[in-house]
């Protein structure tokens, strides 16, 4: 419940503040967020697992978002930022699809 | 002592049933902190799961008569092999949190049910439904409060990946159409977007050269329309056909006598013409112009068919002092008619009007030769 909490929470700051992204914070925002969600569904589906912990989730969170945005700022200075932000959203897009058909599972059990 | 069945069954249970609900974490394994290491299986829960389903029905019903005493020999073998991988795979179980796609690597765990089957068979059918109910309820339970310490950095998280979202998708949507569009995509649009103003600057330059042309074309035709009208105008006013308006002079002609004839007259007009008389009417009623023929009347003096009769008021326009010396010089149209007996009188004005027009002549045989 916290939990869903601090998501409306966030969803309405986002809102209500409606802050500019700095242009040198705005190749990585998207990454940071895709390689969050990644995560999130991850905890979630370790949470139907009954594997979920807290700790594993906010390391496995922040070194997503920080790896990904590493990665995506070493391409850009390595003159490749395009396609490595591809390649990490791939990946990352493969392991939520992989999270969330597990979670499939567990919820309909088909 | 059910206590202890409980574990026993759930252990056994696991790798055959995979469902991580069936067990108890503080119960079965003191020895692993982390709840998640208890259940090496569920990281291989995609692949087994539909097996253990599919198996559990028809191995429930002939074993389910004696639960306790037959799993328990089997079960400490079991036991002591899922101690031993639970430490290797409880890293597994971990880094299924963390990452996904290695579900595929705990191959040995997949593995484990085939060694074991024979052993939990009983007990998954008996642990089964206690186990099944179970777990229906646990994906509810995302939804339901179950308030804990653990919950708040996670729903920090959630904020944050929440406020991130709906920054990104924020900016996204400001930063117009082509902020997501791919570089080929963009590179093509410069493209058609380069051809199409070319096309449209050519076009430009196409439509302003016509533009010119036009008006040049229309200056031409105003000016020409113009000097057709002012002709008409000017031919117009020697024609007679239009009344005409300016400054000039008025003759009044006073003959008693009847002595001022036809040929008198003319002299009179000739004089007014020599002096640059530009329009010359005769009583109001007679408009002298080019072709104008003067002859005398048994009445007067027929002009142009009209007949006019002392006293003779003509009204010529043109610049009034010159007209008025071409009437009044010494040996001119002044002593010719007092020598015939009359006077002659002369007004320069300002305005003089000339409203009659002269007698309309269509040219019959002259045609206009080139």
């Amino acid at each position: 419940m916290i939990a869903i909490l601090g998501l409306i929470i966030g969803v309405a700051a986002g809102l209500i503040i409606e802050p500019e992204v700095p242009d040198s914070m705005e190749p990585y925002l998207p990454i940071a967020v895709v390689a969050a969600l990644d995560a999130t569904f991850g905890a979630l589906r370790a949470y139907l697992d009954d594997i979920f912990d807290d700790k594993v989730f906010v390391v496995s969170f922040l070194s997503n978002v920080i790896i990904a945005a590493l990665i995506v700022y070493l391409g850009d200075k390595l003159g490749v930022g395009a396609q490595l932000s591809t390649g990490v959203v791939v990946v990352l897009g493969i392991r939520i699809f992989s999270n969330v058909a597990a979670i499939r599972r567990h919820i309909f059990h088909a | 002592m059910p206590e202890q069945t409980e574990p026993r069954k759930a252990d056994a249970v696991e790798p055959e049933s995979t469902e991580p609900e069936s067990v108890e974490p503080e119960s079965v394994e003191p020895e692993s902190v982390e709840p998640e290491s208890v259940e090496p299986e569920s990281a291989a829960a995609d692949g087994t799961e539909s097996d253990a389903e599919a198996d559990e029905p028809s191995e429930a019903e002939p074993d389910s008569v004696d639960p306790g005493t037959t799993v328990a020999e089997p079960e400490e073998a079991a036991l002591a092999e899922d101690e031993s991988e639970a430490k290797d795979e409880s890293e597994v179980a971990e880094a299924t949190e963390d990452d996904a796609t290695e579900t595929e690597k705990p191959a040995p765990v997949a593995a484990e049910p085939t060694e074991s089957e024979p052993r939990p068979e009983v007990a998954a059918a008996t642990v089964e439904p206690e186990a099944r109910p179970a777990a229906r309820p646990k994906a509810m339970q995302v939804l339901t409060p179950k308030p804990g310490r653990a919950q708040i950095p996670v729903a920090i998280l959630l904020g944050v990946l929440a406020f991130g979202v709906v920054v990104q998708g924020r900016t996204v949507s400001d930063s117009g159409d082509f902020a997501g569009a791919r570089r080929g995509d963009l590179i093509q649009l410069l493209d058609s977007l380069d051809a199409t103003r070319d096309r449209a600057e050519t076009q430009l330059r196409d439509l302003q050269s016509k533009k010119r042309e036009l008006q040049n074309s229309s200056t031409r035709t105003q000016v020409a329309l113009q000097d057709a009208r002012d002709e008409a105008n000017t031919l117009a006013i020697l024609s007679g056909t239009v009344g005409a308006t300016g400054p000039g002079i008025e003759i009044r002609i006073d003959d008693p006598a009847n002595q001022v004839g036809a040929s008198t007259l003319l002299n009179v007009i000739e004089e007014l013409r020599d002096a640059g008389a530009e329009a010359i009417e005769i009583n109001n009623t007679a408009r002298v112009v080019a072709q104008t023929y003067l002859a005398d009347d048994t009445d007067g003096i027929s002009v142009d068919g009209a007949v006019v009769s002392p006293p003779f008021v003509i009204d010529v326009i043109g610049h009034p002092h010159t007209l008025s010396e071409a009437v009044e010089f010494p040996g001119g149209v002044t002593e010719i008619v007092e020598s015939l007996g009359g006077s002659v009188d002369v007004n320069e004005r300002n305005t003089v009007n000339v409203t009659s027009l002269a007698v309309r002549r269509e040219p019959q045989y002259a045609q206009p030769a080139d």
